[in-house]
C-alpha cells in the first residue's frame, strides 16, 4: 500500500532477548530493516468488497474514528433491555458509539433495530439498563446535537417543503432569516428546490426521504449534527439517489459526524461503516470492525514440555503486529489461538505469519490448524441472524418476531422480568475482550471462510487438517487412536463455499468452540498417542 | 408534476452551507403552537368548527336573546368545539409524523402544552366569532332595532369568563382522555371518575343498589361546572367560587397532563 513499510515486529522488543533460535531471529532482524514491499496475500475472494475505494473511505473513517478520544462516547448504550406486552424487544444490549465513526445497526425485520433508535433518542423508555447522549442521560437536551431521520418518514403533508424546513429550523434554534438562507440551501443539496413550494403530501416516497435526509442533517445549521440517526436513508431512493446519500453521509464524516445508520442494505454498510452491530431477537449478536476483515488464524497445542514457554511464545507473538489477537495457552490443557491480521493492506503480511508459524514450532507446540478468515458482511450477517439450536426453543416461545415498538398499542410496554425462556444465556456470538472493550469483539466464525492452508514442517507431526474449499475436514495426520468425536480440527472455525448458501449449525460461541469440554482429554489422548 | 422535480441528491461539495449558529435552548413553545395551529387550520377539519357555529346560530339564536341564554348556549357550545378541536389536535399528533418534530430540543410537556394551547385559541376563537356573528346579525344596523340591554362590553367581558375557562376545563378533559398523554389506564380511570360524579349527583337510578348509598355520600364535584355558568349573569359568591374551583380543576388536570406526558413513551402510527 504505502512506499515505506513499517516493521512488523514492535522495535522495542528486543529480537535477540527472545527464545528464539538465531535462524529465526535473523528472519525477523531482516523482516525489521527490509524496505521492499512485503509478499502480499491473496486478495479476499469472497465476496468482501476491497475495492481501493472502499479501502480509502474506511481509512478515512477510522481516523476520523480515533479522534478526541479524551472525550465521551457520542452514545453510551448498556444492557438495555426493552419489553412489550411482555415479549422481549431488547434484551442486555451494550455497545458505544465512538466519535467520528459510522456504525451500522442490521438485523432481519423485528429484531429491535427501529426500538433501540427510538430508545436513543429518549421516545421509549428501557426497563433495564442505561443509555447516554454525549455523557449525558438527558436525551432530550442532547437532541440539539442530533439528527434523526425515521424509518419511512412522514411529514405534516399540508405544508410545503419549504416551510417545513424552515420550522424544523426554527426548532432548531435558527433565527427566522438564517432559517430561510440555510432552508434554500438544504433544499438545493437534496434535490429539491423545483418542488419546494409544493405540498410534502404531493411529494414521491424518494422526495420524502431526501426531505427527511435535509431535515436531519442541513436543517440545524452550517454543520451536520454531531450525531446522525438515520433509519434506512436510502429507502425508497433510485441508485443514483443512494449513490448521493451515501456521499452526503461521507461529507458529514469528515465534518466529523458520528452517524447510526440502521439499514438493511449490506453492500452500503460494508462501503461506508466502520463498524457494525448486528441484533436478532432484541440481542446484539455481533459486533465488529470491517476495516479488519482478513486474519490468519492458528490453532496450537503444546507438546511435552511445550507449555513451559508459553508465556515467552504469547509474549513473541503478541508483539509480531498490534492487531495480534490472542486467546487460550494459558493453560496446559487450552490450545492457543492465534489471529493476525492479513491482506493487502498489511505490510509484510506473509512473513508475519510465517514467524509466527517458527516461534509456535521453536516452542515446540503443535499447529493444530491453520485458516485464513474472510469476513465479509454478508456472511458475518447470514450467520448472526441464523437462529442457533439453543435459543430456537426460546425465541419460538417468545413468538418468532418479537415487536418493534410501533407494533405495540400504546402504553403496554412492561417492566416485568423476561420470560424464563429467555432467562437462559442465549449465545451471544459477540465476545467481548474485557481489556479491548468494544472494539475487539470476534464475529461469528461461520462467517469466515477457509482460504488456503499451510502445513508447517516440524519435528514432530503435525495434527493439521486442511479444509477443503466445500467446507468438509480432511484429516492429514492424526493418530488412528484419536476418537472419532474428538474433533482435532478445534475450533472448527474454517467453514467455506458461497456466502450465499445456507451454512451448517455452529456452535453457538468462540468461547464454546476453542474451549469444548472434551479438550483435556483429547489432549491426553494425544499425547499418550504421541508417547 | 414529479417528473419536473430533481431525482438526485447534490454533490456534497456544490456549494457551502450559509454561515449560521443556532442559539442554545431555543424557545420552542410559541414555535410549536403557532405551527399545530397552521397546521389545523389547513386541514378540512375547520369546516368542522364552522359547521358547529352555523348550526349553533341556525337552532338557537334566531332571535336576539337574553344574556342567560346567550351565555349558555355559548358556554356549551365552545367546550364543545374545544373538546372536538383538542380529539382532532391530539390524534393528528399521534402520528409518525411528530417523530421528527420531538427529535428537536422538544419536550413531551412543551409538545402537549403547545397543542392544548392551539385547541384551546381555536375555541376561543370559534367563540369570538360567534359572538360577532350574533351581535352584526342583531345590530341596529343590520335590523333597525337597538342593541338589548345586556350587551355591554363589560357583560361581554364577564361572561365571557366562564366561557373561556370552560373551554380550557373541556380541553384539558380532553388531553387526559387522548392516546398521546395517557395509557388505557388513565384514561379508563379518569372516565370511571367522571361517571361516578356524574351518578353521584342523582344515585337513585344507579344500577347497582348497595353502592348507592355510597354515590350519596360523595360531594358535588362537578357542580361547580354548571355554577360557574351563573357567573355570566350574576356574579354573586356562589358564582365567584363555582368558577374559581372550576379553574383550579382546569389546572389541576393542565398538571397531571404534563406529567403524564412528560413520563409517556411515544409509540406512533
Amino acid at each position: 500500500m504505502g512506499a515505506v513499510n513499517p516493521p512488523i515486529c514492535r522495535r522495542d522488543l528486543p529480537v535477540e532477548a527472545s527464545f528464539l533460535n538465531p535462524a529465526l531471529s535473523s528472519i525477523i532482524l531482516n523482516m525489521q530493516t527490509a524496505n521492499s514491499p512485503a509478499p502480499v496475500e491473496p486478495a479476499a475472494s469472497t465476496g468482501a468488497d476491497v475495492s481501493p475505494a472502499t479501502a480509502i473511505e474506511r481509512d478515512t473513517l477510522t481516523a476520523t474514528a480515533t479522534q478526541s478520544t479524551d472525550q465521551p462516547p457520542v452514545a453510551q448504550i448498556e444492557r438495555v433491555s426493552k419489553q412489550f406486552k411482555g415479549v422481549a424487544a431488547l434484551r442486555g444490549v451494550s455497545f458505544n458509539l465512538e466519535r467520528g465513526e459510522i456504525f451500522g445497526l442490521l438485523g432481519p425485520n423485528g429484531a429491535g433495530k427501529s426500538t433501540l433508535l427510538k430508545l436513543l433518542l429518549g421516545f421509549l423508555h428501557g426497563d433495564t439498563g442505561s443509555i447516554k447522549l454525549f455523557g449525558s442521560t438527558d436525551l432530550t437536551k442532547a437532541h440539539a446535537r442530533v439528527g434523526y431521520l425515521p424509518e419511512q418518514p412522514r411529514y405534516h403533508g399540508n405544508f410545503s417543503g419549504r416551510e417545513y424546513l424552515e420550522f424544523q429550523a426554527r426548532l432548531a434554534g435558527l433565527r427566522a432569516r438564517d432559517a430561510k438562507a440555510i432552508t434554500a440551501h438544504a433544499l438545493k443539496r437534496v434535490g429539491l428546490e423545483e418542488a419546494a413550494n409544493r405540498r410534502i403530501r404531493t411529494y414521491s416516497k424518494g422526495m420524502r426521504q431526501r426531505l427527511g435526509l435535509a431535515v436531519a442533517v442541513y436543517a440545524s445549521g452550517d454543520t451536520p449534527p454531531e450525531l446522525l440517526v438515520l433509519d434506512e436513508p436510502a429507502s425508497g431512493l433510485a441508485p443514483e439517489g443512494q449513490v448521493a446519500v451515501r456521499e452526503v453521509l461521507l461529507d458529514c464524516n469528515r465534518q466529523g459526524s458520528t452517524i447510526l445508520l440502521c439499514s438493511h442494505q449490506l453492500t452500503e454498510v460494508e462501503r461506508i461503516c466502520s463498524r457494525v452491530g448486528i441484533l436478532r431477537g432484541g440481542k446484539l449478536v455481533a459486533l465488529t470492525r470491517l476495516n479488519d476483515q482478513s486474519r490468519v488464524v492458528i490453532v496450537a497445542a503444546p507438546r511435552s514440555r511445550g507449555f513451559e514457554l508459553a508465556s515467552y511464545l504469547i509474549e513473541y507473538l503478541r508483539n509480531l503486529h498490534p492487531a495480534v489477537m490472542i486467546k487460550g495457552g494459558l493453560l496446559e490443557t487450552e490450545p492457543l489461538v492465534v489471529s493476525l491480521p492479513t491482506g493487502n493492506d498489511v505490510p509484510h503480511a506473509a512473513s508475519m505469519k510465517a514467524a509466527a508459524l517458527r516461534a509456535i514450532v521453536d516452542a515446540r507446540w503443535d499447529v493444530v490448524s491453520l485458516h485464513v478468515e474472510n469476513r465479509d458482511l454478508e456472511s458475518i450477517y447470514m450467520h448472526a441472524v441464523r437462529p442457533s439450536r439453543k435459543d430456537g426453543a426460546a425465541e419460538t416461545q417468545a413468538g418468532d418476531k418479537p415487536p418493534e415498538a410501533a407494533d405495540v398499542a400504546p402504553g403496554q410496554s412492561t417492566s416485568t422480568v423476561e420470560a424464563s425462556s429467555h432467562e437462559s444465556p442465549a449465545p451471544d456470538v459477540a465476545q467481548v475482550d474485557s481489556s479491548e472493550a468494544n472494539d475487539s469483539v470476534i464475529v461469528p466464525d461461520a462467517a469466515v471462510q477457509s482460504e488456503t492452508l499451510e502445513v508447517v514442517p516440524a519435528s514432530q507431526p503435525l495434527l493439521v487438517r486442511p479444509v477443503s474449499p466445500n467446507g468438509s475436514a480432511a484429516p492429514v495426520e492424526v493418530p488412528e487412536a484419536l476418537p472419532a468425536d474428538t474433533a482435532v480440527e478445534t475450533p472448527p472455525v474454517a467453514r467455506s463455499g458461497p456466502s450465499t448458501a445456507p451454512l451448517p449449525p455452529l456452535p453457538d460461541s468462540i468461547e464454546t468452540q476453542t474451549d469444548p469440554p472434551s479438550q483435556g482429554q483429547w489432549l491426553r489422548d494425544l499425547r499418550r498417542e504421541g508417547s | 408534476m414529479e417528473a419536473t422535480a430533481p431525482q438526485t441528491l447534490s454533490a456534497p461539495q456544490a456549494e457551502q452551507a450559509p454561515r449560521v449558529k443556532p442559539r442554545q435552548n431555543p424557545p420552542v413553545f410559541w414555535k410549536l403552537v403557532r405551527f399545530t395551529l397552521s397546521d389545523y387550520f389547513r386541514t378540512a377539519w375547520v369546516l368542522l368548527n364552522l359547521a358547529i357555529l352555523v348550526g349553533v346560530h341556525t337552532l338557537f339564536f334566531q332571535y336576539k336573546s337574553g344574556q342567560s341564554h346567550f351565555f349558555g348556549i355559548e358556554y356549551a357550545a365552545t367546550m364543545l368545539q374545544a373538546a372536538l378541536t383538542c380529539a382532532v389536535m391530539f390524534a393528528r399528533s399521534n402520528r409518525a409524523e411528530s417523530y421528527a418534530i420531538l427529535a428537536r430540543q422538544v419536550s413531551r410537556a412543551s409538545y402537549v402544552g403547545a397543542v392544548m394551547l392551539a385547541a384551546w385559541l381555536v375555541a376561543v376563537l370559534a367563540y369570538a366569532l360567534s359572538a360577532l356573528f350574533d351581535l352584526l346579525y342583531f345590530s341596529e344596523w343590520a335590523t333597525g332595532q337597538p342593541l338589548l340591554d345586556w350587551q355591554t362590553p363589560t357583560n361581554y367581558a364577564l361572561g365571557s369568563a366562564p366561557v373561556l375557562v370552560g373551554a380550557a376545563f373541556a380541553v384539558c378533559l380532553v388531553t387526559l382522555l387522548s392516546t398521546f398523554v395517557s395509557t388505557s389506564a388513565v384514561r379508563l380511570g379518569t372516565m370511571t371518575l367522571l361517571a361516578v360524579l356524574v351518578m353521584s349527583f342523582d344515585a337513585r337510578n344507579f344500577p347497582f343498589e348497595g353502592v348507592r348509598p355510597m354515590l350519596q355520600n360523595i360531594p358535588p364535584v362537578l357542580a361547580p361546572l354548571a355554577g360557574a355558568l351563573k357567573f355570566a349573569t350574576e356574579q354573586d359568591t356562589i358564582a365567584t367560587v363555582s368558577l374559581a374551583m372550576l379553574g383550579g380543576y382546569t389546572l389541576l388536570m393542565l398538571i397531571v397532563a404534563l406529567a403524564l406526558a412528560g413520563s409517556r413513551e411515544l409509540v406512533l402510527d
